[in-house]
């Protein structure tokens, strides 16, 4: 799976990680239960530090997303929980997109039709 | 006449191969020219072809004024100066050729700004995470035993080949096996980069990857072997003072001959790969032009990375932003300076006449500097010799018209030598257990110091 990271972006690195994973994810680049690199091997890969990785991988084992474990290193979820909702922070973020859309004089059903494109995995 | 020719051979090629090298890279392909990304049918815009044209132009006119420059060399006499022109040639050839392709690379750039051309604003990197660190074919016990030859090599010229110790040849053997420990480390920093990204089939990465790092790997292991070969007979060559013999100069031709063949086949090696995975490659390479400084060096602070791969060329580039490509940088520097520093020097010598003296029951020798200062009470077997032995050089100057240093004759061992060659009359002479050749600056000079020698000792 290819993650893509700008280094010039304002989004702090650790987050575009977390933000590729949980997108490769969803779209099923990344299976239930794979083996993720090692913080080690993806820092090296990247070419950044092994803490912004570590990073990244905290906060994606919080989220629920992936498991670690010492021995067998990172995974992605085998099964993940379903609440039914967005949390507050995506539920934030969804707002803003919204805003922005509207202020940009996007239609509600141009706006619906790019989120089913999205949700069908399939953006372009 | 000797050096010209030697320097002729061994320099005038550099010059033909940095020109169709950089001439070659210079043409549009692979959706690259001059360094800069340029995608599809821009590569036949009116405004790169002139790039280009203009290129052509400016590379002919070089290489027709570094062609030439060299002949007048022939009709010069000193050896200093001969030297010192080709080391400065050289260095002209190298960099000259550069200066057309920088320039292009600048107009390329501007270009695609001018027209809205660069694909976006942002710099993204590309990353493979399924198999990141995955990739890793070097293993010590792959080179160990290039490795063992080298470092046993070295010891064995330390401790004393052949019941003699040897600094020289410590120093010399020494070096070559301290290549093929650098060889090994090479290997295994290349081996660590990282994965390149051709396709959105992580397989297809996969393979591209194990294929590139399995032919750095096997090129290094062979040029370790090819070293270590040549290390253990650079033993027996110096040994036994083989330096100018056919022995030496054809294991050396064989060695570079090797070497050169070895980066032919990786060359054509990669080129087979490249086509292999040519239907694989659907990730287009990412703009990231403002990153490399006239197409061919990589500045960028935000990546880790010490290598990376070269946009002109195939191999590797060192990440000048690193602490390894700051270092590489200093180190290229002082390299380059040292170069005029010993050219000065080499003058110097050659136009600094040697001067003999015997002064308060002292014989003096200098040049520059004071050289020997021997008190003549310690002086024995002084002998005024017409013909000299042969003699060659261990440590020290050997020009045509001076000799200082340590050299060694075949019948006699190691001994120190103060002289100029081409005069008629030379003295031998022994003090401390030491066997000296020295000479004045001409015949008189000699022949005045040689009756003060014996006048004194009686």
């Amino acid at each position: 799976m290819i993650i893509y990271l700008n280094d010039d972006s304002d989004v702090p690195v650790f987050r575009q990680i977390r933000d590729q994973i949980v997108i490769g994810i969803s779209e099923g680049r990344l299976l239930p239960g794979e083996k993720l690199p090692t913080v080690r091997a993806l820092a090296e890969e990247i070419g950044i530090n092994s803490m912004t990785v570590n990073k990244a991988y905290q906060l994606l084992k919080q989220e629920g997303y992936i498991l670690t474990d010492k021995r067998n290193g990172a995974r992605v979820r085998a099964t993940f929980e379903n609440k039914g909702c967005l949390s507050g922070e995506a539920r934030e973020q969804l707002r803003r997109i919204i805003c922005e859309a509207k202020i940009n004089g996007m239609s509600e059903q141009d706006f619906m039709e790019e989120c089913g494109r999205y949700w069908s995995g399939k953006p372009e | 006449m000797a050096v010209k020719i030697i320097m002729t051979v061994c320099l005038y090629p550099v010059v033909f191969l940095m020109y169709f090298l950089l001439k070659n890279e210079g043409q549009p392909k692979k959706g690259m020219a001059f360094g800069a990304m340029l995608t599809g049918s821009r590569l036949q815009e009116p405004e790169v072809v002139e790039v280009v044209k203009a290129y052509n132009r400016q590379m002919n006119l070089l290489f027709a004024a570094l062609v030439f420059l060299p002949l007048p060399v022939f009709f010069i006499p000193w050896e200093s100066i001969v030297i010192s022109f080709w080391m400065l040639w050289i260095l002209a050839a190298i960099f000259a050729f550069v200066i057309p392709f920088a320039i292009a690379n600048g107009k390329i750039k501007a270009v695609k700004r001018e027209k809205g051309w660069k694909k976006g604003e942002d710099a993204l990197t590309a990353v493979e995470i399924k198999h990141a660190g995955k990739v890793r074919l070097v293993r010590f016990y792959q080179f160990a035993a290039p490795c063992l030859l080298s470092a046993g090599a070295f010891v064995w010229a330390l401790a004393g080949f052949r019941g003699e110790r040897q600094e020289a040849l410590g120093i010399a053997v020494g070096s070559m096996a301290f290549v093929t420990f650098l060889i090994y480390f090479m290997a295994v920093w290349m081996d660590s980069q990282k994965t390149k990204v051709i396709s959105t089939d992580s397989e297809a990465n996969l393979g591209y990857a194990r294929a590139g790092k399995n032919l750095w790997k096997n090129l290094w292991m062979w040029l370790a072997w090819i070293n270590a070969v040549y290390a253990l007979c650079m033993l027996f060559m110096l040994d036994a003072n083989w330096q100018l013999s056919d022995f030496f100069f054809w294991t050396t031709a064989l060695y570079i001959l090797a070497t050169i063949i070895l980066l032919l086949l990786a060359v054509k090696k990669r080129r087979s790969i490249d086509a292999a995975y040519k239907d694989k490659m659907d990730v287009e390479p990412v703009d990231d032009d403002d990153k490399w400084i006239w197409g061919m060096l990589y500045y960028n602070p935000k990546d880790k990375h010490s290598m990376v791969e070269k946009r002109v060329g195939i191999g590797t580039t060192m990440n000048m932003a690193t602490p390894a490509g700051k270092g590489l940088a200093v180190f290229s520097g002082l390299a380059l300076l040292s170069l005029p520093v010993l050219c000065v020097w080499l003058i110097l010598l050659e136009f600094t006449p040697i001067q003999l003296s015997v002064e308060k029951n002292l014989l003096v020798a200098s040049q520059i500097r004071e050289e020997y200062r021997i008190p003549v009470t310690l002086i024995e077997n002084v002998t005024l010799l017409e013909e000299l032995p042969k003699l060659s050089k261990v440590s020290g100057t050997g020009m045509e018209e001076l000799r200082k240093g340590t050299f060694r004759i075949p019948e006699e061992g190691k001994c120190q030598v103060f002289m100029n060659p081409a005069n008629s009359l030379f003295i031998r002479f022994e003090a401390s257990g030491v066997t000296y050749y020295m000479s004045g600056y001409d015949d008189e000079e000699t022949m005045a110091v040689y009756e003060e020698l014996l006048r004194l000792s009686r």
